[in-house]
């Protein structure tokens, strides 16, 4: 079993939209898929239109109790655990977990289910606290978007540096340029100026209207065409990932 | 993934749009996909697949293997043939298993499916999918007699995580008439009950025993009649050659028989024993060349590996000439076997059979089975005793050999029949214990057999011929194998003879009255 975080200390730069579309190819790869929403606002979840069962919460989520709580996509092969909107406190009782035993805490959580599957994706909140720490602990790999900019560029150095004080090996990370819009003068530059560090990987995704309407059609990208250039720029992207990994 | 699935059947048939309008008011419900079914089914005639756990399907050229509850393991395409072995299957896991399971029997079609499979699924309010069910309506069919619908199978698919419709429907189905398939049932049972199947009915094997409380008469006559119908249900296979299995089956069945007249010939009435024992001698040869060969084909591989790659050639072509010898003796065999002779045997058997109970002109067979048994297991016993011995003494000529074998036969045949009349334990471990020697004694003998016959294909050769080579070398390769094997043999003689149990047994023997 392979975790592999989607991560990123901003907001909006498309962890969700990333978790989403990688699960379902990896899922229709073959690979037996959890996709675990770990944002308490749920956006994963609603993508595959499932709703937590109202007695889920973060401490059971922290004490690997996740079994009866997870629940069959409409797609073979991928499961999704949903967020609950106590997950919003997860950095609250990581805290009061403290520091104990070997195993990383949110690696323990899945090791309930590590039998039925072969990859678990972790839809991250923005963070770089606590959570944070334990997210890059607990992952095999590392996926955080960034967004051609500036402020986009000084989250992935944060990720860089929050691994480095934690003496975790910074190969884990796979970055890629997301959102990317071509006629930006910003964004073509700032591609330019990154893309020949090591821990990008050479697929990118466009910015693309079939992926904003994933919120209107609640299914990944391939599910509504399957060989739309959304769908196909994320299989890329999953193959690549998975091929370095 | 993990969801589960429940079955329903229902007597009669559906009303669909009742169904989905019932299924409809609990749930939005959408047609999937139609799918038209039109499948073989295929087994060896002994139902191996099946009493593996498995199914084996066959739509065209695509085969599905499959577990009996209908989870696919693998799929191939393969030749479309009336009959398949596993090496007819491209090389890979579905053929492994094939053969693990099949062995040398051929695969033939049991049932035939034709019907229609429609998928549907059912959505929450948020239309997220919450559960999937199949419904498969059809005809099923084996040979041309048998054919009928099947009843309706309705599979729920659950959903992980949404346990409460899965658990609704399941209501809404068995409210309106719908069974749940009891644990382990399958729709392959469900098929076979349609046209009153049941895949074990050809496979109970001749463990027929006699019973404490018969005469004589009453024992001979229920076993020979089980061992008839053994030959009669193997002689269709043999006549169609449709694989080896039906051949040896049929032999085992007919020593069996022979056993039961040459041990038991004081208990029938004289004159009758003779004649057919006579017969049955005969049948006995008039199928021995073809089983010889057979059993030789089967060896190619053995034979492969006992030789040096350069004389594969002429091995392939000796197995070329085997095979042409052999579709040969069979053409002869068949004809043999279908002669008012052969006929009239079976017919006059079975009807010796079924009149003997009440024959009550012959008082030796009104004699409780029992004290007949005694008598006989003792005398089985001192032979196998003598036989076994005179190997030990250094008798060990084929000869010798072969007489302690069929020794060993018939005294397992009798020990079988009469196991009721000793106690099981004793009987159990001494069986087992000559089981490995007989093991021996038969690959011994089924060496012998064969050296023999290539020896005499040998002293036929032209001088130049290529075949020469692999003769010698398969002769020399053979040879070796019998010194080895005979050598095992003579210590299992000293091991079995020396048995605590084995001394036991012959005291319990000697106890035991009648
Ligand atoms: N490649 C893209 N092209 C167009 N819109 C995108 C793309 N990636 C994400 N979005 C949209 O941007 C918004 C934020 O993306 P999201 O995946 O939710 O980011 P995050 O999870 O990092 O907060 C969403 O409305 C999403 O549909
Ligand atoms: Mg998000």
């Amino acid at each position: 079993m392979k975790i592999i975080a989607i991560f990123s200390s901003k907001g909006g730069v498309g962890k969700t939209a990333t978790a989403v579309n990688l699960a379902y190819v990896a899922a229709l790869g073959g690979c037996s898929t959890l996709l675990c929403d770990m944002d308490s606002q749920g956006a994963a979840s609603y993508y595959f239109r499932i709703r937590p069962k109202k007695k889920f919460n973060d401490k059971k989520f922290l004490r690997g109790d996740i079994n009866g709580y997870i629940r069959g996509t409409d797609f073979d092969k991928l499961d999704l655990l949903p967020a609950h909107f106590s997950f919003r406190h997860l950095d609250i009782e990581l805290a009061k977990l403290g520091k104990k035993g070997k195993v990383p805490v949110l690696r323990s959580v899945f090791l309930p289910v590590a039998d039925d599957y072969d990859v678990v994706f972790l839809d991250c909140p923005p963070n770089l606290t606590l959570l944070a720490e334990h997210i890059v602990r607990a992952a095999d790999i590392v996926v955080t978007p960034v967004i051609p900019t500036t402020l986009s560029i000084l989250a992935l150095k944060q990720l860089l540096k929050l691994l480095s004080e934690l003496k975790l090996d910074q190969n884990k990370i796979r970055a890629f340029f997301s959102m990317v819009e071509r006629r930006k003068n910003l964004h073509v530059s700032t591609i330019e100026q990154y893309r020949k560090y090591p821990i990008f990987v050479k697929t990118a995704i466009p910015f693309l209207a079939e992926i904003e309407k994933m919120g209107i059609n609640r299914q990944p990208v391939g599910a509504t065409a399957r060989n739309s250039s959304a769908a196909l720029a994320y299989e890329r992207l999953w193959q690549e990932i998975w091929q370095r990994s | 993934m993990k969801s589960g699935y429940l079955a329903f059947t229902l007597n009669g048939s559906v009303d669909l749009d009742r169904l989905l309008e019932k299924i409809g008011s609990l749930f939005p419900v959408r047609e999937e996909a139609v799918f038209h079914v039109d499948e073989q089914y295929l087994d060896t005639f002994d139902w191996r697949m099946y009493t593996s756990g498995f199914v084996f399907r066959q739509t065209g050229a695509r085969y599905v293997l499959a577990s009996l509850l209908g989870t696919p393991v693998f799929e191939i395409s393969g030749p479309e043939k009336p009959k398949l072995f596993w090496w007819d299957f491209p090389e890979g896991i579905l053929r492994d298993r094939l053969a693990s399971v099949s062995g040398t029997r051929a695969l033939c079609p049991v049932l035939q499916v034709v019907g229609l499979r429609r998928k549907f699924r059912l959505f929450n309010r948020d239309e997220k999918l919450v559960l999937r069910f199949s419904l498969d309506t059809g005809e099923v069919s084996a040979d041309d007699e048998d054919r009928g619908p099947f009843a309706p199978y309705l599979r729920l698919e659950g959903i992980r995580g949404y346990q409460k419709p899965r658990h609704r429907i399941a209501e809404l189905l068995q409210r309106n008439g719908w069974q749940e398939l009891k644990a382990g049932e399958s729709f392959f049972d469900l098929i076979l009950r349609a046209i009153g199947r049941q895949p074990v009915d050809q496979k109970q094997k001749a463990s027929v025993f006699a019973l404490p409380e018969q005469t004589t008469s009453q024992a001979i006559s229920m076993i020979g009649l089980a061992l008839h119908t053994a030959m009669e249900r193997n002689l269709p296979g043999v006549l169609k050659d449709i694989d080896a299995e039906f051949l040896h089956d049929f032999r085992v069945a007919l020593r069996r028989t022979r056993s039961v007249l040459s041990q038991l010939k004081n208990e029938i009435p004289p004159g009758q024993a003779g004649v057919f024992q006579e017969e049955f001698r005969w049948l006995g040869s008039v199928t021995g060349p073809v089983r010889d060969l057979d059993v030789c084909l089967q060896k190619s591989q053995t034979y492969r590996g006992l030789m040096s790659e350069s004389l594969h050639r002429g091995l392939a072509q000796l197995l070329e000439e085997i095979q042409q010898q052999r579709t040969a003796q069979f053409i002869k065999m068949q004809e043999i076997l279908q002669s008012a002779r052969a006929v009239n045997l079976l017919a006059n058997w079975h009807e010796f059979l079924t009149a003997l109970p009440a024959d009550i002109e012959w008082p030796a067979g009104q004699v409780p089975c029992p004290k007949v048994a005694v008598k006989v297991m003792r005398r089985c016993f001192r032979r196998l005793l003598r036989d076994t011995g005179a190997i030990i003494g250094g008798e060990q000529g084929d000869s010798a050999i072969h007489r302690l074998r069929i020794q060993a036969k018939k005294f397992r045949y009798m020990a079988e029949f009469f196991r009721r009349f000793f106690p099981a334990d004793d009987m159990d471990v001494l069986l087992k214990e000559l089981h490995g020697l007989q093991d021996d004694l038969g690959g011994f003998n089924d060496l012998a057999v064969q050296i023999r016959g290539f020896q005499q294909r040998r002293a036929t050769l032209q001088p130049d011929e290529t075949i020469r080579g692999a003769l010698d070398g398969l002769l020399a390769g053979l040879a070796a194998e019998k010194k080895r094997i005979l050598k095992r043999c003579v210590k299992r003689c000293a091991a079995f003879m020396g048995q605590d149990r084995m001394q036991a047994f012959g005291e319990v023997i000697k106890n035991t009255s009648g």
